[in-house]
């Protein structure tokens, strides 16, 4: 499938787009990298104009009662970025091939605080839908091992696995970075406890890295570690610095 | 009368899977195949392929593209 946000004003909001959806809700995931993501997806922060897909983001607080689908409880939660999270899930699903993302990263690469990513997740998990995902993510282990098999809930050592799955056969929602980049210090920004601060790029195998290499930096630095923000700094990824797209692509 | 309502259904309908394609025409022609950096091997795009998915959630009646005509109508 292919899709070039040509046609301008779409709308992604549930049920508007025959390939994508908006997200209107909290990104509720608590990592090891943070305490929760401070967004609140809007849908309307999506849309398409001058040929592009256009994903706003804005600081602006959100506060409701908020449910807890793993705590079970009610609890008043704030978030102070409003943003989009664009998915495909159980729309269309990719099953294996090559996939090429032309995009710039928001915001300037000397401001940090944002993890803007273009990513995949298994379809069995929804991100952001901390039930569906809990146990789930990001699992893709398939063999019994004892040690490993309390936090996979649907493990290859159950003799039963639940909702019509096969017995003795593990399942997950596996996760395949495009692209997940921390550009450095939040600053004045809000920003979760610890901070997105890394200088951090995730990026799926060799290809991203093929243009990594060839464009902002070599191997033996990046190795060293010692340019990894001049990498970022200098690279053509975000609109600050240039009009240029970037390509992604991976077998 | 109700009998036009579903001509006119039916109409939209096949419209509607006729544009509604899983590559869209704007794609030029010379991005609809792409190489493999690892074997050199040649991919072509293609459109998603219903039976792949064989899910209950994307037979007709469930259909986006049917949603779509619902909301023509």
């Amino acid at each position: 499938m292919s899709d070039e946000f040509n046609i301008p004003n779409r709308s992604f909001t549930d049920g508007h787009d025959n390939m994508w959806t908006g997200l209107d809700k909290s990104d509720d995931d608590s990592s090891a990298a943070g305490g929760g993501s401070l967004h609140f997806y809007n849908s309307s922060r999506i849309t398409t104009a001058n040929g592009t897909l256009r994903i706003n983001s804005v600081i602006k607080k959100t506060e409701w009662e908020h449910y807890d689908t793993v705590k079970k409880e009610f609890k008043k939660v704030t978030k102070y970025f409003e943003s989009g999270m664009l998915q495909s899930w159980n729309k269309f699903c990719f099953t294996g091939g090559i996939i090429e993302v032309d995009l710039i990263l928001p915001g300037d690469p000397s401001i940090g605080g944002l993890w803007p990513a273009a990513w995949m997740l298994g379809n069995l998990g929804r991100a952001t839908y901390e039930a569906s995902t809990n146990m789930i993510w990001p699992w893709s282990y398939n063999t019994c091992d004892r040690d490993l098999q309390e936090p996979q809930a649907i493990s290859a050592c159950n003799k039963q696995n639940h909702f019509g799955l096969n017995p003795f056969q593990g399942r997950g929602a596996t996760e395949i970075d495009i692209l997940e980049m921390m550009a450095g210090e939040p600053g004045t920004l809000p920003s979760t406890e610890p901070p997105i601060s890394l200088p951090y790029a995730d990026m799926t195998l060799q290809v991203s890295f093929l243009h990594f290499f060839l464009f902002t930096c070599d191997r033996e630095h990046f190795i060293l570690n010692s340019c990894f923000t001049k990498c970022i700094l200098d690279c053509t990824w975000y609109t600050q610095r240039s009009s240029q797209f970037w390509k992604s692509s991976f077998p | 009368m109700k009998l036009m309502k579903s001509s006119l259904f039916l109409i939209l309908g096949n419209l509607s899977l006729t544009k509604a394609g899983w590559i869209d025409p704007d794609t030029p022609e010379d991005k609809r195949t792409t190489r493999s950096f690892v074997d050199g091997t040649v991919y072509d795009l293609v459109r998603q392929k219903k039976e792949i998915i064989g899910s209950k959630q994307f037979n007709k009646q469930n259909s986006y593209r049917f949603a779509i005509v619902y909301v023509l109508l």
